[in-house]
């Protein structure tokens, strides 16, 4: 018997998704695209006439505007937001900002296969030099952050290592309390909870790629574990397609 | 001596607002104007350097929509945004949903200027029967408010604005502003009315002849103890503002039979 409900949604494509650049830690936008998929998330969960005590995401406008979108759509703006570095996307250190293309020539294929299939092995940091560090380590947001807590690289370990506080701290006592909550990050930060909440192996969650814009919704017993599957809002297709490609993603050849 | 900075911003354009219709406590969004006039303060705010730290914003979508637009246009969207009802427009009454022009008419420009402007006249309270009362009482947000549901106003004047606006200021706004923080109140046309009353000790008579315009953020300057330290200024094009102002204060005349 589900004692609490949880919605998660990962926000859609990006501007640098489009280039195919290590985001991270960068501000980059939504595209065009990824504002569509925000408003279908939306509609998605006004369909199902969802309701909301307290949302959380992150400092980057990716999340922070699917989570707008969606307040829009289910038409509850009024909520109450909190905003925390440590919903974050993972940060790719001296990656960010390099294509797919430019990583492999400056760091050969070999290097970055590690990288990609590696749970604790963060990429080179993001040093003094380079072009996006005064962007990044230097903003204003996280001018409270300690030097141990402002991060110059990431592993996923890492990023899960950080996001997993906040969620202990600030997000389970809401849902203890009974609030209902959604949490509107990233691919690595959702990982995270993810992890956390079906006890999954590192080498599982490294397989597990969660579909961009669409509500998951998780049923929890009174010990925060999940009674099922997560499952995913939307029309029949969209579900269909989402399901049909997490599943593929554990049997896809590297 | 200037020590902090504060913007005041009376959201723009509601459907409403172009029928001339009292909105107040009904849920009303921002028209495409209003959604234009949101982004063009903000990027107005981007163009002279605003860096803020901390946005205030009532519990309507309007006032949280224009924060949002704002914040976008800046690329402040991770800047944090709280939320409260003691920001809400007034509450008027059971002359929620009527239009201006025609209460004009029916009881002359100056009534409706007495319940628009005065500083204690409260308009009839709303009842039951009001075809919005369910709309405005049933909705979940007041039941998270740090009242109880039925110790919410049923009408209020100006000064009752004050008097639920004021405990919030001082426990809430006012500490963020104390620690330095650049603060932008994203509200309604009597809420900031009733700040700018407070701050700068606007008398009770007075107080009916300051209009602020919609879209146009209102910057204060004060010292250490809260005190302006000049006039308030309206940033932006100054030939627009007083057009925007003009557009208020036709509001409230009665429309000549067409």
């Amino acid at each position: 018997m589900a004692a609490y409900k949880l919605v998660l949604i990962r926000h859609g494509e990006s501007a640098w998704n489009q280039e195919n650049r290590f985001c991270g830690w960068f501000d980059a936008d939504l595209s065009e695209a990824g504002e569509k998929e925000a408003k279908r998330g939306g509609q998605a969960l006004k369909d199902a006439g969802y309701e909301f005590d307290i949302c959380y995401t992150s400092v980057l406008k990716r999340a922070v505007r699917t989570l707008w979108y969606v307040l829009d759509s289910i038409d509850q703006m009024w909520l109450p937001v909190h905003r925390t570095w440590r919903l974050n996307e993972r940060h790719y250190g001296g990656l960010t900002g390099l294509n797919k293309a430019e990583t492999a020539a400056k760091h050969g294929e070999a290097q970055v296969k590690i990288w990609r299939r590696s749970f604790d092995v963060p990429p080179p940091p993001m040093d003094e030099g380079h072009n996006y560090y005064q962007n990044i380590s230097k903003d204003r947001r996280y001018g409270d952050l300690t030097g141990d807590q402002l991060p110059s690289c990431e592993s996923l370990k890492d990023t899960i290592a950080r996001a997993l506080p906040f969620w202990n701290e600030e997000i389970v006592p809401q849902i203890k309390k009974g609030k209902r909550v959604l949490i509107a990050a990233h691919g690595n930060s959702l990982r995270g909870i993810v992890k956390h909440l079906e006890g999954m192996t590192e080498e599982a969650i490294m397989e597990l790629n969660l579909p961009t814009g669409i509500p998951i919704v998780y049923e929890l017993d009174k010990n925060l574990k999940p009674t099922g599957p997560m499952q995913f809002l939307g029309d029949e297709e969209t579900v269909k397609k989402a399901m049909e490609a997490v599943a593929a993603q554990g049997k896809a050849k590297k | 001596m200037s020590k902090y900075r504060l913007v005041l911003l009376r959201h723009g354009e509601g459907a409403w607002n172009k029928e001339n219709r009292f909105c107040s406590w009904v849920d009303q969004k921002l028209s495409e104007e209003g959604v234009k006039e949101a982004r063009d303060c903000g990027r107005l705010l981007k163009e002279q350097g605003y860096k803020f730290d901390l946005v205030f914003t009532s519990l309507l979508s309007r006032s949280i929509h224009t924060a949002w637009l704002v914040l976008e246009a800046m690329g402040q969207e991770w800047v944090p945004i709280v939320k409260s009802w003691r920001l809400n427009e007034r509450h008027y009454g059971a002359l929620i949903g009527l239009n201006r022009a025609e209460m004009a008419l029916q009881h002359g420009e100056q009534k409706v200027k007495v319940w628009r402007r005065s500083y204690n006249i409260s308009p009839p309270l709303i009842d039951e029967s009001h075809p919005y009362y369910m709309e405005i009482y049933n909705d979940r947000r007041y039941a998270t408010c740090d009242v109880p549901k039925e110790n919410l106003p049923r009408a209020e004047s100006l000064k009752e604005v004050l008097d639920r606006l004021l405990p919030y200021w001082n426990s809430t706004v006012v500490p963020e502003i104390q620690k330095g923080k650049t603060i932008l109140i994203s509200g309604h046309g009597n809420s900031c009315r009733a700040i700018l009353k407070h701050l700068e000790g606007v008398s009770d008579e007075d107080i009916a002849g300051v209009t602020l315009p919609t879209g146009v953020p209102v910057q204060l300057e004060l010292d250490e103890n809260l005190k302006p330290v000049k006039p308030r200024q309206l940033l932006g094009d100054q030939a627009k503002i007083q057009a925007a102002i003009k557009k208020v204060e036709d509001q409230g005349k009665a429309k000549q039979a067409t």
